[in-house]
């Protein structure tokens, strides 16, 4: 199967000075979790606003399941920003309709069934829920689209040990095996073990990108570990 | 509960250490079956790509054998299990003297105080 | 998809407007029996103070609770397609399988069909205050005589008063889809101006009206439609300028709406840049 995301040149100016991406080459192939990590400012929102369609390109391409970004990559990747971004007047059982009626691979009944097991109550309004449970709920539903690639951005960033354990299990438990995900993260020592292969992005580029098993083989530590080695301040 | 792994070895190595350990300690017998590698990868919080790796060298040595649809199965080999008895022993023992060199202790000083706490126990 | 976007964005926008709007008849009906109660019924001495002053007051009352209504409903379908595509739900909207003109599109729609509903039930309302049965039976035994002094004589005498109704409503739908697609064009083009897009929004609405103005003036200066005064050689009975200056400025709007519209989808194509 040809690779979900394939990304040649890419280069997102913001100003005459100012490049987020530089040239940016990237492959990732289906049925993997990769982990995005750089510091801020690196590059790796643009890149997800880049592959959400949020952003145009000022050079180079990007293709998902070899298709540019639009209405049809959209039905096939299921994004998680990291900030709120329902309308919070709408109770849960309401954002549960929108995303059936938008989206045909959206799976109701894992999505309940999740929130089942959260105690969380469709009837509760979205502003009323505590932070840690709107962010959740947000995860449940993104996870809950059958979706080819699956963009999370910080999904664990401000949530309680857990809470962060419960989300990365949803994560392996939803995962299929032709789907892979894309996981933007600071928290790289958390994750690490859930990760098949880890993407270094600095200043616009990609500056590593290898499994967890070849680094901490080739490195002799662990991810995280050689990421604070790399992006020493 | 995830399980207890170092961050600065291979995570495969590591699981391919964890099921041996269980397989030795009796948590899986001769002949069990194995669960999913999708069910081992969610207990141990691991990426299942990442334990289907470690299950497929188990496998190569033959801890483990797995029948086309259904699923992986533990070795009924005695004289494997033996072998890998003493492997893990000798590993444990090798560890243990290496440590004791970095405390100070020469081989044979090290013996003469495992034979001591031995009696001491019984 | 497009009937989905249009059922959400009605969803959101009822929450708020049906309530306005139901208010905005009960108070219409609060000032009906108010004025067949004690002001106008024939007993009452309507001349006096008291009368008169709380007539006024009541007047001016129901006149801010029509124009709350109004701007209510521009506001919330404002609001509505600003937050909906701009602020961060636009994480939600626009990675939804849909382009950005479906966006545009379903938005446009949803907006008009308040602006009408809200001129509608304004229309409602202000019948309800004022076809009193006293108003009613005069209006009827004067028909010929409003007509004539509305100016509906010569080639139009004949018109019926629902033909006047059909043609006023054709041009309230494209007044109300006018301003909406002004709204959103000025909003478009907030978006352009990076650290000020309300402000810039703002500006962009002021400066469309300001130029659709102007161009309207010239226009009208050029077609002689500026009154009888500067051109009284064309005969001009009051429909007959009405016609003139209604299909003008219809012709006027469209155009501009066209231009606006294309301009907003453009932007929103092009220039997509979710904060």
């Amino acid at each position: 199967m040809n690779p979900i995301l394939e990304c040649k040149g890419l280069s997102k100016k913001y100003t005459d000075a100012f490049y987020a991406l530089d040239n940016l080459d990237l492959t990732l192939e289906r049925g993997q979790i990769v982990g995005l990590l750089g510091p801020n400012g690196s590059g790796k929102t643009t890149l997800i606003k880049l592959i959400n369609d949020a952003l145009i390109p000022t050079s180079g391409t990007i293709l998902i399941d070899g298709k540019e970004p639009g209405v049809e990559t959209k039905k096939i990747v299921s994004y998680l920003p990291d900030r709120a971004y329902f309308d919070p007047s709408m109770k849960v059982k309401d954002i549960l309709s929108y995303f059936a009626d938008f989206y045909d691979n959206f799976i109701m009944e894992r999505a309940a069934h999740m929130l089942e097991d959260l105690d969380i109550d469709v009837n509760a309004r979205f502003k009323n829920l505590s932070k840690g449970t709107q962010e959740k709920v947000q995860l449940i539903l993104v996870m809950s689209r059958d979706a080819a690639l699956y963009v999370l951005d910080e999904p664990i960033g401000g949530v309680d040990p857990a809470a962060r354990d419960y989300i990365l299990k949803t994560i392996l438990t939803n995962y299929n095996d032709n789907a892979t995900v894309l996981l933007s993260t600071h928290l790289i020592g958390d994750i690490e073990n859930v990760l098949d292969r880890v993407v270094f992005i600095r200043q616009g580029r990609v500056s590593l990108n290898a499994t967890v098993d070849e680094i901490r083989m080739q490195q002799r530590k662990s991810v995280d570990a050689l990421f604070r080695e790399v992006f020493k301040c | 509960m995830p399980w207890d792994l170092d961050n600065d070895r291979p995570i495969y190595v590591q699981l391919m250490e964890k099921i041996r350990l269980d397989i030795m300690s009796g948590v899986y017998r001769p002949g069990d079956k194995l669960p999913s590698v999708r069910d081992l990868a969610l207990d141990a919080a691991v990426n299942p790509n990442t334990m289907q790796k470690a299950l497929s060298e188990l496998e190569r040595n033959g801890l483990v054998y797995s029948q086309r649809t259904s699923g992986r199965f533990i070795t009924e080999d005695e004289n494997m299990l033996k072998q890998l008895k003493t492997e893990l022993a000798a590993e444990q023992i090798r560890q243990f003297f290496e440590k004791m060199k970095q405390l100070g202790f020469e081989d044979s000083e090290t013996l003469a105080l495992v034979k001591k706490a031995v009696k001491e126990e019984s | 998809m497009l009937g989905k976007l249009i059922k959400y964005d009605l969803k959101s926008m009822n929450r708020y407007l049906i309530l306005i709007h139901a208010f905005l008849l009960l108070a219409s009906a609060a000032m009906r029996a108010f004025l067949t109660g004690p002001v106008l019924s024939a007993g009452t001495d309507w001349r006096s103070t008291e009368a008169m002053l709380s007539f006024t007051l009541f007047i001016i009352l129901y006149f801010i609770i029509v124009s709350a209504a109004s701007f209510a409903t521009s506001i919330v379908i404002v609001v509505r397609f600003y937050k909906n595509l701009f602020s961060g739900q636009g994480y939600l909207t626009r990675t939804l399988p849909v382009t950005s003109g479906q966006h545009l599109l379903a938005k446009t729609i949803s907006g008009s069909i308040w602006v009408i509903v809200n001129f509608l039930v304004t229309v409602l309302s202000i019948v309800i205050v004022v076809a009193t049965p006293y108003v009613v039976s005069q209006v009827k035994a004067n028909n010929s005589f409003i007509r004539t002094a509305l100016g509906i004589t010569g080639e139009y005498a004949d018109m019926s008063w629902w033909t006047i109704i059909a043609i006023l409503m054709a041009m309230m739908i494209i007044s109300a889809v006018s301003s909406v697609i002004t709204y959103f064009a000025s909003i478009a083009i907030g978006q352009l101006v990076s650290n000020h897009r309300v402000l810039g929004a703002i500006a962009a609405y002021f400066v469309i009206t300001t130029i659709v103005s102007i161009a309207s003036f010239i226009c009208m200066a050029i077609l002689g439609l500026l009154g009888t005064a500067m051109d009284p050689v064309k005969e001009v009975s009051g429909m007959n300028y009405f016609f003139d200056i209604s299909s003008f400025s219809c012709i006027v709007s469209i155009a501009f709406s066209v231009i606006l519209y294309i301009a907003a989808y453009w932007i929103m194509k092009k220039k997509i840049d979710l904060e």
